[in-house]
């Protein structure tokens, strides 16, 4: 955000860096808070899973802030506002459509990890729509599942005396 | 004598707060290389815009821990007058080899939204990035993950798309350029940008192709001519007197290694691409590859 004046026009200049990390983005104060949601594994293997429901334990934790950002934070799970499609043998399918979490709303608190727990319906759909990404696309390893959160908190920040807060999930591979 | 000392200590009084300034400017902010170029023409608004992108070549060993190399997709919002928001789809990699995509609004140099998303490898074989949706305030993304060379010929990609986490009240991209204050804004911009100035002669190729964006008249995805751009002439938006420019310092040593009707290839190599240089001098209409 460097600033300086164009003499000539009185214009001032400023810079929009991209963001790659939380850290990154808080390290330069673009934000004042960091939620991670760590699961327990980051690799699911398709030929370990039986038909049915797998459940994961997912981590949140309010990893950072500064003044003034919030001491705690509601923290909600929203499936609806991401889409991961991948090929089936009729069309795509919606991975998110396979994926729930419990609680879906959760209130984290400074330096505090809560435990949530991600639901995979590994049904007979879904189960052949990832071998046929394997026998048909030679995909071995697909980035697949990924974690959408929010926190309200962030609604209108124009209004709140501090920054951005971050929420970086660590997303899940599925291989062979 | 005296009046060479009083001016000993002039010299040394302005190197000291000059250095002064510069150090707290590179402790606290961004200085990222970005290097790109942009559509240039008229003024134009759309709700879509695409760029398909890929790593011809890429050591990333010579990528520092914990720092980047991306390349990004650029757009400034409308309502339908310019609003000051810029919508940016980045692709990064790291030294690991692994490539996220970052969706993230800005408001002038304000971060606003930002999204974490997991998107493969380097070596996977090409990525388009869209962004789209804008009509009703609330952009969405997306990403064809192109990852295998069979997925690729048999257009399958794995597809991802996530809704900004706010709504901005545009309700339009814009596309092209315009003098504001005799300042050239470039509201489509396409390039590369790095944590810091990693490079190695040929150790890196970044590739930008199909750009374009949906004409709202004709219907048809639409390319304009291309000329290269500079962070230091970056301008993609502004806010009263508050100008916007991409990245924080010019991109030294990256050039076009080849480039041809809507399609570029930046090098890292020996030489710097100046502002305003012709990528290529043809506007024209195709469909985007994961469309066809």
């Amino acid at each position: 955000m460097l600033n300086y004046l164009r003499p000539k026009e009185k214009i001032v200049v400023k810079n929009i860096p991209l963001i790659a990390s939380p850290w990154e983005g808080f390290k330069e104060r673009y934000g004042d808070g960091i939620v991670i949601i760590k699961p327990e594994t980051n690799a699911i293997y398709i030929h370990n899973v039986s038909l049915g429901l797998v459940k994961l334990k997912l981590y949140v934790k309010y990893a950072a802030r500064r003044d003034p950002a919030p001491h705690s934070l509601e923290i909600i799970f929203d499936f609806n506002k991401s889409s991961t499609l991948i090929p089936s043998r009729n069309g795509y399918i919606r991975i998110e459509d396979y994926l729930s979490i419990k609680p879906n709303k959760i209130l984290v608190s400074e330096n505090q990890s809560v435990t949530v727990y991600l639901y995979i319906n590994f049904t007979k759909e879904l189960v052949d729509a990832v071998k046929y990404n394997i026998l048909v696309f030679d995909r071995k390893d697909m980035p697949i599942i990924d974690i959408h959160a929010y926190t309200p908190a962030n609604n209108a920040i124009e209004s709140k005396p501090y920054k951005y807060i971050y929420i970086y999930s660590v997303g899940i591979r599925v291989r062979p | 004598m005296k009046w060479r000392i009083k001016s000993y200590i002039v010299v040394f009084i302005i190197t000291l707060i000059l250095s002064l300034s510069n150090t707290t400017i590179i402790d606290i902010y961004a200085q990222h290389p970005y290097v790109g170029g942009y559509f240039s023409g008229d003024t134009i608004t759309t709700s879509h815009v695409i760029m398909g992108t890929n790593f011809p070549i890429m050591f990333t060993n010579i990528i520092p821990e914990n720092e980047w190399i991306s390349l990004v997709l650029s757009v400034a919002g409308g309502n339908p007058s310019v609003s000051g928001y810029v919508y940016q789809s980045g692709l990064f990699v790291f030294r690991n080899g692994s490539v996220i995509c970052v969706p993230q609004i800005w408001y002038g140099s304000t971060e606003k939204w930002y999204e974490y998303v997991n998107s493969g490898d380097y070596n996977y074989i090409t990525w388009y990035l869209e962004i789209f949706g804008i009509t009703d305030g609330v952009a969405e993304y997306a990403i064809y993950i192109y990852d295998t060379f069979s997925s690729y010929i048999n257009n399958y990609p794995v597809v991802k798309i996530i809704t900004a986490g706010i709504d901005t009240d545009d309700n339009v991209f814009i596309i092209g350029n315009q003098y504001k204050s005799s300042v050239k804004m470039k509201f489509l911009q396409f390039g590369v940008e790095a944590s810091m100035q990693i490079g190695e002669r040929d150790k890196w190729d970044i590739q930008n192709y199909e750009i374009g964006y949906f004409d709202l008249n004709t219907g048809q995805w639409t390319y304009l001519p291309g000329y290269s751009v500079q962070h230091d002439q970056s301008y993609i938006t502004y806010i009263g007197n508050n100008f916007y420019g991409i990245g924080g310092i010019n991109y030294n040593n990256v050039d076009k290694y080849i480039s041809s009707d809507d399609s570029v290839r930046w090098r890292y190599t020996n030489t710097t691409i100046n502002t305003d240089e012709l990528l290529w001098k043809t506007s024209g209409i195709y469909t985007p590859y994961p469309f066809t």
